[in-house]
């Protein structure tokens, strides 16, 4: 029997603030759950602390909601004592990137075989609002009532720069191409380090409008496919991107600059993908940034097999008659 | 006689703990018990010829069972000059001093910041025997044939000192030599500097100095030499064995704890995975999360180590996973003394952890009990659903002994509880122990985790009843992991004694001498040796009640006798020292009476 999205929603009632992000990405979760056929049985869903890591406790499967910051030490353990299971990691941009930094960036250089799904909202939600390691230089927040004087962390470069395997960023309102990340993290064999813009509307309401909104989304973001052109600007692009020999840049379509010319989008470049996850300003990158093969990390930690007279009788023994 | 206490210290580059372990096994196989104690710095290589380099190894041989090291040495080996001057004052008076004569040279001298014209050796023989012997000349010697250079030539000067000792304690030769043999894989050189020693020793006028040990009837049986590391590590692969499940081994490297991760990586036995996570924190949440999935995560560590895991151990608590986690304590707090023994990490192992957590926690008292001690910490882990701690410590984690393999007959067995779909998560049996359904098993999804649970359910629940009965129920299941205890031991019993010494851990040895001196002497005290520091042995209380005098004897300023006086609200007297350093007998005997 096809389960459906709702067989994967738990009975618990959902408790993040009317109108969080989290709830679409919840509903989208647990739709990809069901149409790429996971077994609840099999699936595991590991947190840490904060909004984002109320997750697991809303999805019927298996779910472990653990220490603030430490889920990917969780889920390593848990893909040691079983590599068959299905993973999950759902995380935030405090709980990833600061308390749990050491983690993350382990589990990514290590490649161990599980999506890591980073909301970000650039605040502190659950302690009610306070600058984040992503919180941009100036932003008032709680604990920063003069701005915040903090440079933010680029979760994109910084898991580029771990080693992560594949690499994505997608959106709260976009639910089709949430679908299609979230899918595509879970098929890639390796660590996949999925961010998600994630509108916190109580402490930072906003913040990735200029991305999200359908009316300035067309100007500002740009959704990558591999082997196509960089381009965006509506139904008919208007811009492209140009790789001008490393030094990205934005050019007008038109008689000077046309789509042949542009930058295509080649995943496996990793030099390329961190351009674009260097991309800072105005113009952000969705998709797929990064996609690459190397073994997976609970491959190579196999058990021992000696068995356990041989081990109590290793070294140099005597026997006493 | 009966036994014989040898010290041997050098520079940390001579090899002296290469030498130790080689008579100890010649011992042990010849029928002799032994015990040792290793004194090493704390830096890979200090600064050669100095005091701070000195590298110490303690030994006694004896006919009979010991149960301690010993204290002042019978015969200490001296390489220089500066392992004579850290050293002297624990040679007897009219002990034996055995000297490599170069080690005393000017240059010797100077290093170890001695005037160049001090006359050592004269000095040294007003009060002891000293038996000069051109370690340096015999080793090249022997070695003439041999086509190394003479640096490499000199490393084998431990191997001609084997050789004078193995011949002056009248140790099995060909023993030794088979040893070296399998050692060295068939290279000769070390084997050639040995015989030097020991035909050195044969011929010349070291016949005074040879001791004749008997040999003790011992157990029938296989034995090996086994340190409190190597007996953790084969007590582990003995439980996974037992439990018949993965077990994953995570550590972070530090100092003594990292032996254990070096002997699994090394052994390699059936069931565990072993890996090296990235600090200590990630040690025990990815250990606690083999746990969530079926295996049995295992973690160790040692000083500021502990302290760093104790928010993991607060999830484990909670979540009411199997865990165990190995403390080798050291000396602290912070970096403190990498590499000397004490136990004081008892009050955090009890107590140090946010929130009512209380666990079980259990202390080791040899490397041989390690071994039991490490497997009865996985059986109450895994049929209590609990993190354990089991109190070790640098001196066991160091301390080689002689150890009769057991059968795998023997071993206790170890049962996961239910684990099957339908119940609740937080569902309690007889015991308060709740089931143990790992992801994977069919109709048996559910989600635990920091928040406090529902009781039964384990649903998210913030109420005030419901947190008070989910603190009673999980520090009531904790206390019947009692029900798993043998019955109480009592080591030490005399006649109408109205003194009972209490203690704990690694002091084993030295406590036992002393309280057989005690009662050779007509003192009369009984003697009770703690396993279980949490719960206690339920018949601890009523027995420590029928004596007029409680005296615990422990390494830290008195964290168990102060633990026991305010549970038992009654007097306990405190004999402690913070050195680390173990106890020896003779200490004991002055510090109470």
């Amino acid at each position: 029997m096809e389960l459906t999205a709702k067989d994967f929603q738990s009975a618990e009632e959902v408790r993040w603030c009317p109108g969080c992000g989290d709830y679409s990405i919840l509903k989208q979760f647990t739709e990809v759950l069901a149409s790429t056929g996971s077994d609840p049985d099999r699936t595991v869903v590991v947190s840490g602390i904060g909004c984002s890591s109320r997750l697991p406790y809303y999805v019927d499967s298996y779910g472990i909601h653990s220490l603030h910051g430490r889920a990917p030490a969780v889920a390593t353990g848990i893909k040691l004592a079983n590599p068959d299971l299905d993973v999950w990691i759902i995380t935030g941009d405090g709980d990833a990137l600061s308390i749990g930094g050491n983690h993350l960036i382990h589990a990514l250089r290590r490649n161990l075989n599980v999506p890591i799904l980073l909301f970000n909202n650039e605040i502190y939600g659950l302690t009610k609002g306070q600058f984040s390691p992503t919180s941009k230089e100036g932003q008032v927040t709680k604990s920063t009532p003069r701005g915040s004087v903090d440079h933010p962390l680029n979760p994109l470069t910084l898991a580029l720069g771990a080693g992560a395997t594949w690499v994505a960023r997608s959106m709260d309102r976009n639910p089709a191409h949430l679908r299609d990340q979230l899918a595509k993290s879970q098929a890639h064999q390796g660590s996949a380090l999925l961010e998600i813009y994630q509108n916190c509307n109580v402490f930072h309401d906003g913040a990735f409008e200029v991305w999200t909104d359908k009316s300035t989304q067309a100007l500002h973001s740009v959704f990558l496919e591999a082997g196509k052109p960089i381009a965006w600007g509506g139904i008919e692009p208007t811009h492209a991107l140009a790789w001008n020999g490393g030094r990205p840049e934005i050019r007008e379509l038109g008689s000077e600059f046309s789509l042949a010319d542009a930058w295509v989008h080649d995943p496996s470049d990793r030099l390329k993908a961190f351009a674009l996850a260097a991309l800072e300003g105005p113009l952000r990158p969705f998709g797929v940034l990064y996609a690459a093969e190397r073994p997976v990390f609970a491959a190579s930690h196999q058990a021992g097999t000696r068995p356990l007279h041989d081990v109590l009788h290793s070294g140099r023994t005597w026997t006493v008659e | 006689m009966r036994s014989v206490v040898v010290l041997l210290a050098g520079d940390s580059g001579d090899g002296i703990q290469l030498l130790g372990g080689q008579i100890v096994r010649a011992a042990a196989q010849s029928g002799r018990d032994v015990r040792t104690l290793s004194d090493f710095p704390a830096e890979i290589r200090a600064p050669q010829g100095t005091v701070s380099g000195v590298s110490g190894f303690q030994f006694r041989i004896a006919s009979d069972a010991i149960h301690d090291p010993g204290a002042r040495a019978d015969c200490l080996v001296a390489f220089n000059a500066a392992a004579y001057t850290k050293y002297a004052s624990q040679l007897k008076p009219g002990g034996l001093l055995l000297v490599a004569s170069e080690g005393f040279d000017a240059r010797s001298l100077a290093l170890a910041k001695l005037a160049s014209d001090s006359d050592l050796l004269s000095a040294a023989r007003e009060q002891f025997r000293v038996l000069e012997v051109p370690v340096k000349d015999l080793t090249l010697g022997a070695l003439a044939e041999v086509s190394l250079g003479q640096r490499d030539k000199m490393r084998a000067r431990n191997m001609l000192v084997l050789g004078i000792l193995t011949w002056m304690y009248s140790m099995p030769a060909e023993v030794v030599e088979t040893e070296l043999l399998a050692l060295f894989r068939g290279d000769e050189t070390n084997i050639l500097a040995y015989k030097a020693g020991l035909n050195f020793a044969e011929t010349l006028e070291v016949q005074d100095y040879r001791v004749e040990l008997e040999h003790q009837g011992v157990e029938r049986g296989t034995y090996k030499t086994i340190n409190g590391s190597h007996a953790v590590a084969l007590g582990l692969a003995a439980a996974a064995h037992q439990l018949g499940r993965p077990m994953l081994y995570s550590s972070y490297p530090i100092t003594p704890a990292s032996d254990i991760l070096h002997e699994l990586a090394k052994l390699q036995p059936e069931h565990v995975t072993v890996f090296q996570a990235e600090d200590e924190i990630a040690a025990v949440t990815s250990a606690l999360g083999a746990s969530f999935a079926g295996g049995l995560g295992v973690t160790a560590s040692s000083g500021p180590g502990l302290s760093l895991k104790a928010e993991g151990l607060g999830l484990a608590v909670m979540t009411e996973l199997p865990l165990v986690l190995i403390d080798v304590q050291r000396g602290g707090p912070s970096t403190g003394l990498p590499t000397k023994t004490e136990q004081s990490d008892l009050t955090q192992a009890l107590h140090g952890r946010h929130g009512e957590a209380p666990l079980p926690v259990l202390a080791a008292r040899s490397a041989a009990d390690a071994f039991d001690t490490t497997l009865l910490a996985v059986k109450i882990a895994v049929e209590c659903m609990t993190p354990v701690i089991v109190l070790s410590d640098a001196y066991i984690a160091g301390s080689a002994q002689p150890w009769r393999i057991p059968d795998i007959g023997e071993l206790p067995s170890i049962t996961p509880p239910r684990g099957s779909a339908g119940e609740d998560p937080y569902a309690r049996d007889a015991h308060g122990v709740r089931p143990w359904v790992t992801p994977g098993t069919p109709g048996g999804a559910h989600r635990i985790g920091g928040l406090e649970g529902e009781v039964g359910t384990g649903r998210i629940s913030y109420e005030p009843a419901n947190h008070q009965a989910m603190v009673t129920a999980r520090a009531a299941k904790v206390d019947a992991a009692a029900r798993l205890y043998g019955p109480l031991e009592v080591v030490q019993r005399c006649p109408e004694a109205d003194t009972l010494v209490l203690a704990w851990g690694s002091t084993y040895g030295a406590v036992r001498s002393d309280v057989e001196r005690r009662a050779a002497a007509g003192q009369n005290v009984d003697y009770i040796h703690l396993r279980h520091l949490h719960p206690l042995h339920p018949d601890l209380k009523a027995t420590a009640d029928r004596y007029r005098r409680v005296v615990v004897v422990e390494m830290n300023e008195g964290q168990l006798a102060h633990h026991l006086q305010g549970l038992w609200a009654r007097r306990v007297e405190s004999v402690c020292k913070t050195t680390g350093q173990p106890f020896t007998t003779e200490e004991l005997a002055e510090l109470w009476n």
